[in-house]
């Protein structure tokens, strides 16, 4: 066993067998929520009809777009809006730290609402910079399974997305729902989340998340 | 002889121990009959989040250069009761360390079969409310479920924004936006706060 860090009192942990635990809170993360699967975008223009997983304020703002997919690739773009053939027409593009592939195994366009990993559909975690640095396997795109304490449910789910570094404990709207974890009630990734450290997570770095039926990329960062 | 005399002794204290039974069973009955019908509104808290991301640093092209969003996290003091009789109301007013408002927020159920309503005012040091406050909506919290929780945008301007970002956020962190969370769950009610 070695210790990889500590965060928040927290330890972090590479076990022998080369798996990762830690027990932390979780906080949600919407980002990669397309509407890719039928179910509510991430962020959206205020003319967007329709909810949303997360208010605009955590996308930006016209001059400084951090937290969707912008025209020119950068934040003083302007965020591509989703067109009729697009999954989820009007909505913004937000995107996640890992990237899918088409079924060639090609990269798609980074304005693909499919490139990003769905939040409101699928269970990810999201991992501070230190584990996706501090171990030997590849950390984005492998298996984990997270475990609510306080009720006992579990789910196999994919690291999807890079967090703050002085933050643990980071999840999907969909891996929420799944092991019981509370959402917000106007937008389910913002005022939701454990406060406690009652959610374990058990990573699997280097070997491809399995999740409903569909294996992830293992992604070199 | 002393065995006859003892009797109506016991028989006496049996007879008291039986009045005394009855009283309280008398007394008992209108007590609960008062708590089904002045039922307090489930308790709940409340708590102030601080949203941001971070610059991720050297990243390559294409790859996304900002994080997951996360949020910092300070608490309101715990809800008291206010009214005893109906409706009955719990409140929480306060301040927290790093916004200079004060809020209030009352959560009143007028009895068992109403739903009730939720008030929430957020005030600057001169007492004026800050805009779209006060607002007053029939209380959509639940216990449990994705109601449990409730929130409301806290508008900041671009100084305060920079005195949170100094006081409490870390290097290449950047602040999205601030809430008020109100929520009933028990992972809210028993949520850990760093010191």
């Amino acid at each position: 066993m070695k210790k990889i860090g500590t965060i928040n009192g927290n330890d972090i942990v590479e076990r022998d067998d080369g798996s990762v635990t830690f027990s932390a809170g979780a906080t949600l993360d919407g980002d990669g929520a397309n509407g890719q699967f039928g179910q509510s975008p991430c962020y959206a223009p205020p003319s967007f009809h329709g909810p949303t997983l997360d208010v605009l304020a955590n996308a930006g703002h016209p001059g400084n777009w951090y937290g969707v997919v912008t025209e020119t690739g950068d934040e003083k773009g302007t965020p591509i809006v989703q067109k009729a053939t697009d999954p989820c027409p009007g909505a913004y593009i937000s995107a996640t730290s890992l990237h899918l592939l088409d079924k060639s195994g090609h990269p798609l366009a980074a304005s693909s609402p499919f490139k990003y990993v769905d939040s409101a559909t699928v269970p990810f975690i999201v991992v501070p910079p230190i584990i996706v640095k501090g171990v030997a396997g590849i950390v984005l795109g492998c298996h984990c399974i997270v475990t609510n304490s306080r009720n006992g449910k579990t789910t196999e789910a994919v690291v999807a997305d890079t967090g703050p570094r002085n933050h643990l404990g980071e999840i999907s709207v969909a891996c929420a729902k799944a092991i019981g974890v509370p959402t917000g009630t106007a937008h389910p990734a913002n005022g939701g989340g454990a406060s406690s450290s009652t959610i374990h997570y058990q990573l699997f770095p280097g070997r491809a998340a399995l999740v409903h039926g569909v294996t992830y990329p293992l992604q070199h960062s | 002889m002393r065995n006859f005399c003892l009797l109506p002794g016991a028989l006496a204290a049996l007879s008291l121990m039986f009045r005394c039974c009855l009283f309280a069973a008398f007394l008992a009955v209108p007590a609960f009959g008062v708590n089904e019908s002045n039922s307090l509104p489930p308790s709940f808290a409340c708590e102030v989040r601080y949203h941001f991301r971070e610059h991720l640093g050297a990243t390559k092209s294409g790859e996304k250069r900002v994080s997951a969003p996360s949020y910092e996290r300070e608490a309101l003091p715990v809800a008291r009761v206010v009214n005893t009789v109906s409706p009955t109301t719990q409140v929480v007013e306060g301040r927290v360390a790093h916004l200079p408002y004060h809020f209030l927020v009352k959560v009143a159920q007028c009895n068992g079969s109403e739903t009730g309503t939720l008030e929430v005012n957020i005030a600057d040091n001169s007492g004026k409310s800050l805009a779209g406050f006060p607002r007053v909506i029939p209380n959509p919290l639940t216990k449990t479920g994705d109601t449990s929780r409730n929130e409301f945008e806290i508008p900041i301007d671009q100084s305060l924004k920079k005195k949170i970002e100094k006081a409490l956020l870390a290097k290449g962190q950047f602040l999205t936006h601030v809430d008020l969370i109100i929520g009933m769950d028990e992972d809210f009610l028993s949520a850990d706060f760093p010191k």
